[in-house]
């Protein structure tokens, strides 16, 4: 227990330090005790500081915070389930069938209703959030009716690949008939950004994330089961197609909220989960399940740091520096894989 | 000593696999009872049907008619957790655990009995530790278990379903892939477990020689006569066995009560001598299609003697090992 509690420990240090860093670090520069003022409702701070920190930086870190977990949370349920390390979030065609509402939305708004949703406003986001919701939710219908139908997960999990492709290949028909300028608004969102929520938003979106992400919680134990394979686990007392249902539900209500506002934040779902594993030596869902969850906030809030380094000014994507952080975890998994199976 | 129960009765069953209007039926008939305290084999061809029927008698398959009665009670009427309690398995299935120690995928077999988090009590610790004692696989404890061989895995996974502290035990083919001196060693100590726990152990294997010797039962299934059950010797003695694998090549050895691989013979040669030298030149021999005995009629002879082995008549040679007497032969 002793050798948890320092890496906890230091995960959780990392999240303060990085928590404090996406707030002081930024174009305007504003000493920390004056956002330790404006934080705390305490003296007489300028009011575009104000408005800088309430409006931009702290939902900004609020949504990192919650979406990394969340994300981290969602990857790590799949690849148990899936009995698969290369399971995620985006690797079930959920994240495609957000992008699809999405699509649809966006891109089908200025064609049909000549206006372009991209200039609508908050009507426009808000009719954003819904459409990757709903496309999220369709597609994770799909994969639930066919969950309880089909037996062997890796069949499920080609079927999930299948839907992102019948996702992106709509989405490419959408394209072509849709203007520039739309496109250019679809291509901006898929980019990911945990900018995005606007003020109100964010905290419909941190409320709702804080309910899911103590529910997966309860299904630790049902996980630690899921290691064995179906054979045992459901030898040992589980109902396979329930526990499936309840895993697969609770993981995609999770992705589906994340890129509903954020967009599509590949890599941290997948490769949190196998950075926790080799910090933490176990597959003990009782350690890996809170690991996760702070780790992949403590991650998400270094890569919105990077991608908001002086120099990038903001234009630097998330799921660029997601990919160029998660991408070499991923290949360094797979080359080690080998080296911890002779150990 | 503890009475020996009908833990598990079979009447008139069915197995197979009912898909949507299309029923297949892999075998019916079947009646026959599993005792608490003995180890049970179930023997029979590749596609028999042996997985379906221990797959029916864990429930994770529901049989197509009949009764499978267990502890008195059909199986149907129990549920999941029950069951969970009743019957422990070890399965053919793969495990694909990284990062998990020995003890404590062990401990995962306390799960029927734990609670919400899955967390060990101190009681459930003993029960493991107990479980790793009987399987005497207490220098593995700590090891992970992707580290371990295919034999090691399969103590593993019996110290499992002994956590699980369920009267009955079924084992799907445990003996498979193991070399031969792990073979016996799971065998017997799965024997040994009936004894000690008086728990009802059953399972398939296509280790026959094995199987009649440690099993306490036997059952053959085959296509004509569905499933007949005894002890290995009554087998022998009523001529199941030889029935059961009355093919080409195999001759059940009443005497021995085992079977071994028939040789046709195309010539005889006169063998002397005594002991085991004379018996693995008899063997030697045999392979390679001569009958040797004392009496053969052969105008060749061999004389085991203790210096070497000497031929005479159509050969003259003296051979002071099997290969050269065979090199001389010209085998």
């Amino acid at each position: 227990m002793k050798r948890y509690t320092l890496s906890f420990t230091l995960i959780f240090l990392s999240i303060i330090l990085f928590f404090i860093l996406n707030l002081v670090l930024g174009t305007i520069s504003i000493p920390f005790s004056s956002i330790w003022n404006i934080l705390w409702g305490v003296g007489e701070e300028s009011e575009i500081w104000q408005n800088i920190i309430w409006k931009s930086r702290f939902p900004q870190t609020m949504t990192a915070l919650v979406a990394g977990a969340g994300l981290s949370i969602s990857g790590l349920q799949m690849q148990t389930v899936f009995r698969n390390p290369l399971a995620g979030p985006s690797e079930l065609g959920i994240s495609s069938g957000a992008s699809l509402g999405v699509a649809f939305i966006i891109l089908l708004s200025g064609s049909i209703g000549g206006t372009a949703l991209s200039k609508m406003g908050l009507f426009g986001e808000v009719a954003i959030s819904m459409a990757a919701i709903a496309g999220a939710m369709a597609v994770m219908s799909i994969i639930i009716a066919i969950s309880q139908r089909v037996k062997g997960n890796v069949i499920l999990l080609i079927i999930g690949v299948m839907i992102g492709y019948i996702a992106t290949a709509i989405i490419g028909v959408l394209k072509f008939f849709s203007n520039d300028e739309d496109v250019r608004a679809y291509v901006i969102w898929g980019l990911g950004s945990f900018s995005k929520v606007s003020g109100g938003q964010v905290y419909t979106f941190v409320c709702i994330m804080l309910a899911l992400i103590p529910l997966s919680f309860l299904l630790i134990k049902t996980l630690n089961l899921m290691l064995l394979g179906e054979g045992y686990a459901r030898n040992l007392g589980l109902n396979i197609k329930r526990t499936r249902l309840y895993v697969i539900t609770c993981s995609c209500v999770i992705t589906a909220m994340v890129t509903a506002y954020c967009g599509p934040i590949v890599f941290l779902g997948l490769a949190v989960p196998h950075l926790c594993r080799i910090i933490f030596v176990t597959s003990d869902h009782r350690i890996l399940m809170p690991a996760v969850t702070l780790t992949g906030a403590s991650l998400a809030l270094l890569c919105n740091l990077i991608a908001r380094m002086p120099g990038f000014e903001g234009a630097l994507p998330i799921n660029s520096v997601t990919a160029l952080i998660g991408a070499p975890i991923v290949i360094s998994v797979l080359f080690g894989k080998r080296k911890s199976e002779l150990s | 000593m503890k009475r020996k129960q009908n833990v598990i009765e079979i009447k008139d069953l069915s197995i197979g696999y009912a898909i949507k209007k299309n029923t297949k039926i892999v075998a019916e008939h079947i009646s026959s009872t599993i005792f608490s305290g003995e180890l049970t084999c179930l023997l029979g061809a590749n596609g028999i049907g042996k997985s379906t029927l221990l797959r029916t008698l864990t429930a994770f398959l529901p049989k197509l008619s009949g009764k499978v009665l267990i502890q008195g009670q059909e199986i149907e009427d129990y549920s999941e957790k029950e069951l969970a309690r009743l019957i422990g398995v070890v399965l053919t299935e793969k495990l694909d655990i990284k990062n998990m120690t020995v003890r404590a995928l062990i401990g995962l077999g306390r799960s029927p009995y734990t609670g919400f988090w899955g967390t060990l009590t101190k009681e459930d610790e003993a029960i493991v530790d107990h479980a790793i004692s009987l399987v005497k696989i207490t220098n593995l404890a700590h090891r992970m278990i992707h580290t371990l061989s295919d034999g090691e895995r399969q103590k593993v996974m019996i110290a499992k379903a002994l956590a699980q502290e369920t009267s009955i035990i079924l084992l799907d083919e445990p003996t498979a892939f193991l070399d031969f001196p792990s073979k016996v060693e799971i065998m017997q100590l799965l024997h040994q477990l009936s004894r000690k726990t008086n728990k009802t152990i059953f399972l398939s294997t296509h280790d026959l020689e094995l199987a009649l010797q440690i099993a306490d039962k036997i059952w053959l299934m085959d296509k004509e006569n569905g499933i007949r059950t005894g002890t290995p010797e009554d087998m022998s003695l009523n001529g199941s066995l030889s029935n059961f694998f009355a093919r080409k090549g195999i001759i059940f050895d009443q005497d021995t009560g085992l079977f071994r691989v028939e040789n046709e013979f195309d010539r005889q040669v006169r063998l002397m001598g005594h002991g085991q030298k004379y018996a693995m030149i008899r063997k030697a021999l045999s392979r390679n299609g001569i009958m040797a005995s004392r009496r053969a009629d052969s105008n060749t002879l061999i004389e085991v003697t203790d210096t070497g082995i000497i031929v005479s008549g159509q050969f003259s040679f003296t051979a002071s090992t099997i290969e050269e007497l065979l090199e001389g032969l010209g085998l």
